[in-house]
């Protein structure tokens, strides 16, 4: 479950990203975030994350008001969030598996748990062959995949994705949003930040869509 | 609680992996670690060593008399003026050194021995240590040594108080220089550390960055930064001590050889255990502190 109240954000240079942004994404559903680029769809997602506060208005995330957290509560706010990055962010020291595994170890799983579930989350994104792979190693899309798996490997009830498909082509592209809709199926609150007007046909998926930082369509299936 | 303590132990081992796959930057900032911890426990070390020659002179000072007795008889009327000395207040012994036992003695420990054998006659003139009560104070016994300069069987008078009072000026003053290099060397150890901890946290600023981003606490970010600060502290102190141990062995020598010459039993100390142990808990300590600032200024920018 996310809900926006009459959200603002002004960026440091007095730049207003988000004005008077109210928005309600029930729990388990699927939504996609469209608009130009520079609307404020990072934006949104990162308020969710608490990469940035908001200005002004409430967020709501799985429950749990945003606007009050403070340390350690910041780090098991994220930890109930799981993110995927454009750019991945995937550790270049480490295997896959041990990327994949890095949001269990966070949170203070045993050795043995982290393995199986991090094993478990690759299955998923068919990439356990490549566990002990470094992520050099693989493909963009592969890459992604692995994101994905660290995303989830945590069970987290939301997932947030911000242009998860920006760098790859369509095909690939297309397997990337066919695992989204599959987390989906686990009753997983999913919200995809994509320019990418593909996939928006899908009619189990919800769109909003931003311009200039406030709502102009937010359409439910 | 026990995963926790795992995971300690994992951080500890990764650190030292790191360390290790980075052997030059590492061994640069040991080394210039141990080096600024080097100076300070050398001067340390010495200052303890002539600490402990100073005690021991210190404990049973003497005055020296030469007396300008002769004569056939000088060896009675000698010991009759020692004996009117020790009813003296403040005079806990007296020692009598005929001319004779002196130049025995001269002629056993020097070279000169054919030479005095040569003489005519004993140019050695009688002698009689005055031990004073040992709770005076230098600055008392010093008078007592001019008093009985006044004397007329006395000569002349050799008081050793004097130099022993100017050697633990010295001391002192070496001593007070000696602390602050020691605050200076735990400045020293603080700024190195925070460089390289900073250093090192950008090297790692993308795992700093996911791992904050996923959920990981601010003491799960810092855990590695500090074990680092911490082991570097500890490296350099260790390092630092083979140093000091390794000078002093260089120099024990010579100093030994001069101390032998002095008739002093001062020997060079080496660093003890538990010196060893204070000096590696300080600077892991002063590490860690370091590493903390540093990563704690870094986050708060994050
Ligand atoms: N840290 C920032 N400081 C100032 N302005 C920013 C910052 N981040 C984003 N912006 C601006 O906010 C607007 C929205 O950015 P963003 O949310 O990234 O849009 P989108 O993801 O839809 O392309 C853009 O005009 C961008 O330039
Ligand atoms: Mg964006």
């Amino acid at each position: 479950m996310i809900r926006f109240n009459q959200v603002y954000k002004r960026y440091p240079n007095g730049f207003d990203a988000l004005k008077n942004i109210s928005l309600f994404i029930p729990q388990g559903s699927i939504t996609f975030l469209t608009g130009h680029s520079g609307a404020g769809k990072s934006t949104l997602l990162k308020l969710m994350s608490l990469s940035e506060v908001s200005t002004r208005g409430q967020v709501m995330v799985n429950d749990v008001d945003l606007a009050g957290l403070r340390g350690n509560k910041i780090a098991k706010h994220r930890r109930s969030v799981g993110c995927v990055f454009q750019d991945h962010k995937l550790l270049h020291d480490r295997t896959v598996q041990d990327n994949v595994a890095l949001p269990l170890i966070v949170a203070g799983v045993n050795d043995r748990e982290c393995r199986s579930r991090a094993r478990a989350a690759l299955d998923k994104v068919s990439l356990l062959d490549k566990a002990n792979r470094y992520p050099v190693s693989l493909s963009s899309g592969e890459q992604q995949r692995v994101g994905i798996a660290r995303a989830v490997v945590g069970r987290p009830k939301t997932l947030l994705a911000d242009e998860p498909t920006g760098n790859l082509d369509p095909g690939l592209a297309d397997e990337i949003m066919k695992l989204f809709f599959m987390f989906n199926q686990l009753d997983v609150t999913v919200l995809i930040a994509t320019h990418d007007t593909r996939h928006l046909a899908d009619a189990r998926a919800g769109i909003v869509e931003l311009s200039d930082g406030q709502i102009v369509s937010d359409q439910h299936p | 609680m026990k995963v926790y303590f795992l995971r300690h132990l994992q951080v500890l081992f990764d650190t030292l992996g790191r360390m290790i796959r980075s052997p030059l930057p590492t061994f640069m900032a040991i080394m210039v670690l141990s080096i600024a911890i080097t100076l300070p426990l050398l001067l340390f070390k010495i200052a303890e060593s002539l600490d402990s020659v100073e005690t021991r002179w210190q404990g049973k000072p003497q005055i020296s008399l030469f007396l300008t007795l002769s004569g056939p008889d000088v060896d009675n009327r000698s010991r009759e003026f020692g004996q009117e000395l020790l009813g003296f207040h403040g005079i806990s012994d007296i020692e009598y050194i005929s001319p004779i036992e002196a130049l025995t003695e001269f002629k056993r420990t020097s070279e000169f021995g054919p030479i005095l054998d040569r003489l005519p006659e004993n140019p050695l003139p009688p002698l009689l240590v005055v031990f004073p009560n040992e709770s005076l104070t230098n600055g008392v016994v010093e008078q007592m040594a001019t008093q009985l300069s006044l004397r007329p069987e006395v000569d002349t008078v050799s008081y050793d108080g004097e130099w022993i009072q100017r050697f633990s000026g010295i001391i002192t003053v070496f001593k007070q220089v000696l602390y602050v290099l020691a605050v200076l060397m735990g400045l020293g150890i603080v700024l190195i550390v925070s460089n390289t901890a900073h250093l090192e946290i950008l090297s790692r600023r993308d795992e700093i960055e996911i791992v904050d981003q996923i959920g990981g606490t601010r003491m799960f970010i810092r855990r590695p930064f500090l074990y680092f600060g911490a082991l570097q502290g500890v490296f350099g102190a260790l390092l630092a001590l083979i140093l000091t141990n390794a000078s002093l062995l260089v120099i024990s020598y010579p100093v030994n050889t001069l101390a032998s010459l002095y008739e002093t039993d001062f020997k060079i100390q080496w660093v003890g255990f538990a010196s060893t142990a204070a000096v590696v808990f300080a600077a892991g300590v002063l590490g860690w502190v370091a590493a903390r600032v540093t990563i704690g200024n870094y986050l708060k920018r994050l």
